[in-house]
């Protein structure tokens, strides 16, 4: 994913019109952008998913799969803000332009593409989204450090407390069960050093824990 | 190249509207030289597809071919042309081959000077 507005653009034009998609992929490369080319509208989701576009320029007429197919099944999985798609229409083809706006498309451009209009609404809708990302990780880091703050008041302080009380009652018990307490007090530090650190990070990274649930990357 | 070099008394003013056409590609020459030379080289293959969905009566495939060959002329601003594959295409969605045949040749006569102008224009712009 693009992390600069002003950066170059991973554009997917999906378009059954070799020529039109041609004259697209031409005029964006020639403005540094990066585009991958797509004739069959069926491949779409798996493309999307190998390619990882910034924004889709999406033909609303096509002979197998139409536009409209396409973006709803694009609006399934990414929200506006996420994925832009702007929609390639004729000019006659008002009703269409309008129902795939209710569908969620950002925008659309008409044939005969007017290449000065069609980059000023690729770089608007693609800058809309690059902030609506940035914002939305300033929320997250927001919302992560005042759960690590809870976390500090609500369980470090009285872990804090606790292990202070197992060293103490470590000297009065066995050798082995001291080792044990000792290596359990060892883990406990580990996870409050470890919580510390993530209060220090600008950004939070994920992975994978369970089939629909993510877990907070710890370093 | 500018506007100013495609001279107005070549062939090519009377069939396109050059100055709109450069207008568009926002000075980006090399980018128009080549929509240029793919044009002339698909539009024989695209008509071609047209004609063959009026031999076999085939409206879908009609409209189709229609339309695509209709969106690759706009991009030249050719009226002509343009409205000849437009009609041709809503002929194939309306399923009506009347007159396909007059159509199709006003469209190949059209689509053939177009070439000429669009050949004119690209020698300019080398």
């Amino acid at each position: 994913v693009t992390t600069d507005a002003n950066k170059s653009l991973k554009i997917l034009i999906i378009d059954d019109s070799d020529f039109d998609a041609t004259l697209l992929s031409k005029a964006l490369e020639k403005k540094g952008h990066k585009t991958r080319y797509l004739q069959d509208g069926r491949e779409s989701l798996s493309v999307i998913d190998d390619y990882k576009p910034d924004l889709i320029l999406l033909d609303s007429v096509m002979p197998h799969t139409s536009g409209e197919e396409i973006l709803k099944s694009v609006r399934e999985k990414f929200n506006t803000l996420e994925l832009p798609v702007i929609m390639i229409t004729s000019k006659s083809e008002t009703s269409d332009i309008v129902q795939a706006l209710h569908l969620g498309a950002n925008d659309y451009i008409t044939k005969p593409v007017n290449l000065e209009i069609a980059l000023m609404r690729i770089n608007t809708q693609a800058s809309i989204s690059y902030l609506s990302r940035e914002m939305s990780q300033l929320r997250e880091v927001a919302a992560f450090n005042a759960l690590v703050a809870t976390y500090n008041h609500e369980i470090n302080n009285p872990l804090t407390i606790a292990v202070g009380l197992a060293h103490k009652i470590a000297k009065n018990i066995h050798k082995e069960d001291a080792e044990r307490l000792q290596s359990s007090l060892c883990r406990m530090a580990k996870i409050v050093k470890k919580i510390k650190t993530l209060s220090e990070e600008s950004k939070i990274e994920f992975d994978d824990y369970a089939a629909k649930a993510k877990m907070v990357k710890l370093k | 190249v500018t506007t100013r070099n495609v001279a107005k008394n070549e062939s090519s003013v009377e069939v396109i509207d050059c100055e709109q056409l450069l207008l568009n590609f926002q000075g980006m020459e090399d980018v128009l030289y080549d929509i240029i030379q793919k044009f002339l080289s698909d539009s024989p293959k695209m008509l071609k597809r047209v004609r063959e969905a009026v031999i076999k009566q085939d409206s879908k495939e009609l409209e189709i071919s229609a339309h695509s060959l209709k969106g690759a002329v706009s991009n030249f601003h050719n009226e002509q042309s343009f409205v000849l594959a437009r009609t041709l295409e809503q002929m194939g969605r309306s399923r009506v081959f009347t007159n396909a045949d007059g159509l199709l040749e006003n469209l190949d006569t059209s689509l053939s000077e177009m070439s000429d102008a669009l050949n004119t224009l690209a020698r300019s712009l080398k």
